[in-house]
């Protein structure tokens, strides 16, 4: 009877996707489908390789994904898409056992350091145009690795430009700091845009980068663009945990607990000359967070600062782009020091990533990858960053560095074989025994393949 | 005997016309199909920013700060046009991304173009 279970769930999987597969192949392909039957133009017209967009991208988003090649005020057939994710993931040594959630999705073929997720995530998205200059990229997904449906991705947005074509303007209600942005050395759409779902990662990460905002908050924001060069955004979240932002992280536990209004900016100076783009800027956040698993009483306060810039390079065969990233976290933990749970009354961290991505477009898509460093240095805080199996710190350091290297094939400018490499050379605080139960650093490499198809 | 000649001469004249004229339709018909592939290219790929009279007004242009090169100003035609055309298709040219076509098809456009806005 379990055996019958395990065989159903990838015969219905693959089912599902030769149903999208019907439904949707005898329309025109492209990478982000429903945007690109809009706009009649591949993929390749908005990104060097998705999700990294150029400078028609970015110009299309600041419009609110609204660009369409129709004259009526909306799209029909509406623009609906779906994408399928199939990820696999080695790691250098086991983890403990159920430290790998036993959902259906993982165990069609899975050990204690190989894993299969079939699917990773099945996807739908409302990617277009709703009405005249108001359009969204909204995703919902059934997520194979945590065995649930939830609301990921959430962009809507309005924009327009005065009559005299300076200044742009828009508003836009999403569910995370720097989604909205255009550029891809912010957090929300910087590299790596895929990883592994088990392999540990570093324990400091400043609230702005990572997962720790994502679908836990939601808001609305005002932008500005003027004369194509200076850009600016201001907006304000709040905890997705209830009231009326709540829907914009249905299906997803609300973890991280913001108190009251959080706001977030970002500014940059941005400068395109025929096939190639520059961006300086800035960006961050102020945010009251509760401690852990308690929402109420007093709040830690994170002020996070970052610094970032991309430069990008697209011509007729070759793509290639560098981003940066620097960002400087002020942490004064007022709940959490009360409790015991941190040894220093405010910490600093840094957080510095850089990443150059180059592909060569061939005639069945585009071929080329990315090799990215990172390094995250803090203060040593022993009680923060405790001993503890696998995620612990033997040192009470949050210092962490490495490299990841990525190889991408794009078939047909939409589905994407990933195939990545992490290499820690310090994971928090040390480069071996980091945990103080033995597990060294280079123990968390993890190659992880990822195959992702777009209808 | 006189007869046999004429006849010849006849079928002989006639296979000439036959041929001739049945190189010159195909001729017709071939220009013709590369005149409605490139406009069938057009419509796809680029109207939608340089509108149905290539006057840079389609419906996407109002979304750009600047409009959309307008085929139809003689300003336009000047300078090695087909070079800058090709270049844009291919490369892409600041907010107007590169063109998913090859050659021949860039070709095509560039003849459809010139031949339908030009003026």
């Amino acid at each position: 009877m379990a055996k019958q279970k395990h065989l159903r769930t990838p015969v219905l999987f693959i089912l599902s996707l030769v149903f999208l597969f019907i439904l949707f192949e005898h329309q025109n392909s492209y990478a982000v489908p429903s945007f690109a039957r809009q706009t009649g133009l591949s993929c390749t017209a908005c990104h060097t390789v998705y999700p990294e967009l150029n400078t028609f991208g970015r110009h299309f988003k600041m419009m609110g994904y609204a660009m369409s090649k129709s004259a009526k005020p909306y799209e029909w057939p509406l623009p609906v898409s779906a994408v399928a994710k199939v990820s696999f993931s080695h790691l250098d040594k086991d983890l403990p056992p159920h430290s790998v959630e036993d959902t259906w999705a993982d165990i069609t073929d899975s050990t204690k350091n190989d894993v299969l997720y079939l699917p990773k995530i099945v996807g739908i998205y409302y990617a277009g145009r709703i009405y005249n200059g108001m359009g969204a990229m909204v995703q919902g997904n059934y997520n194979g690795v945590e065995d649930k449906f939830n609301v990921d991705i959430t962009d809507i947005r309005y924009a327009g430009m005065t009559a005299d074509k300076k200044f742009m303007y828009g508003a836009t209600i999403n569910n995370a700091p720097t989604l909205g942005d255009p550029w891809n050395s912010t957090p929300a759409w910087g590299f790596p845009y895929e990883g592994s779902d088990i392999s540990p990662t570093p324990t400091a990460n400043p609230l702005i980068e990572g997962e720790l905002l994502e679908q836990q908050v939601g808001g609305v924001g005002l932008y500005g663009l003027f004369r194509d060069t200076l850009y600016a955004q201001a907006s304000v979240y709040r905890s997705n945990r209830t009231g009326i932002t709540s829907p914009l992280g249905a299906g997803t536990d609300t973890t991280t607990v913001v108190d009251g209004a959080m706001p977030y900016w970002r500014v940059a100076l941005m400068h395109m000359w025929g096939t190639q783009a520059l961006e300086v800027g800035t960006y961050g956040l102020r945010a009251k967070v509760y401690p852990e698993d308690m929402p109420y009483g007093d709040t830690n306060k994170f002020t996070d600062t970052g610094i970032d810039a991309q430069y990008q390079y697209v011509n007729e065969k070759h793509a290639f782009s560098i981003a940066a990233a620097w960002i400087h976290e002020k942490q004064d933990w007022d709940a959490s020091f009360a409790l015991g749970d941190t040894s220093n009354s405010s910490d600093d961290l840094h957080k510095f990533r850089i990443n150059m991505n180059y592909y060569y477009k061939t005639r069945i898509g585009s071929i080329g990858g990315t090799l990215a460093y990172f390094s995250t240095k803090g203060d040593d805080d022993p009680s923060l960053y405790a001993s503890d199996p696998i995620e612990g710190s033997r040192t009470g350091s949050p210092d962490s560095s490495g490299f990841i290297l990525e190889g991408d094939l794009v078939l047909d400018n939409r589905h994407k074989l990933a195939l990545q490499y992490v290499a820690y050379d310090k994971f928090n605080g040390s480069d071996s025994d980091y945990d103080g139960f033995g597990r060294d650093a280079s123990d968390n490499n993890t190659l992880y393949a990822l195959i992702r198809l777009m209808f | 005997m006189r007869r046999t000649n004429m006849m010849k001469r006849v079928f002989t004249l006639a296979a000439i016309i036959f041929f001739l004229g049945s190189a010159l339709l195909w001729a017709k018909g071939e220009e013709s199909s590369e005149y409605a592939q490139g406009k069938r290219l057009y419509e796809e790929k680029c109207q939608m920013c340089h509108g149905a009279n290539g006057e840079g007004n389609g419906p996407m242009s109002s979304a750009f700060p600047k409009l959309p090169a307008d085929f139809t100003r003689p300003e336009f035609w000047r300078d090695n046009p087909d070079q800058r055309i090709i270049n844009a298709v291919e490369n892409g040219y600041k907010l107007m991304p590169r063109i998913d076509l090859d050659p021949n098809q860039t070709n095509k456009v560039i003849d459809y173009v010139t031949n339908a806005f030009k003026r």
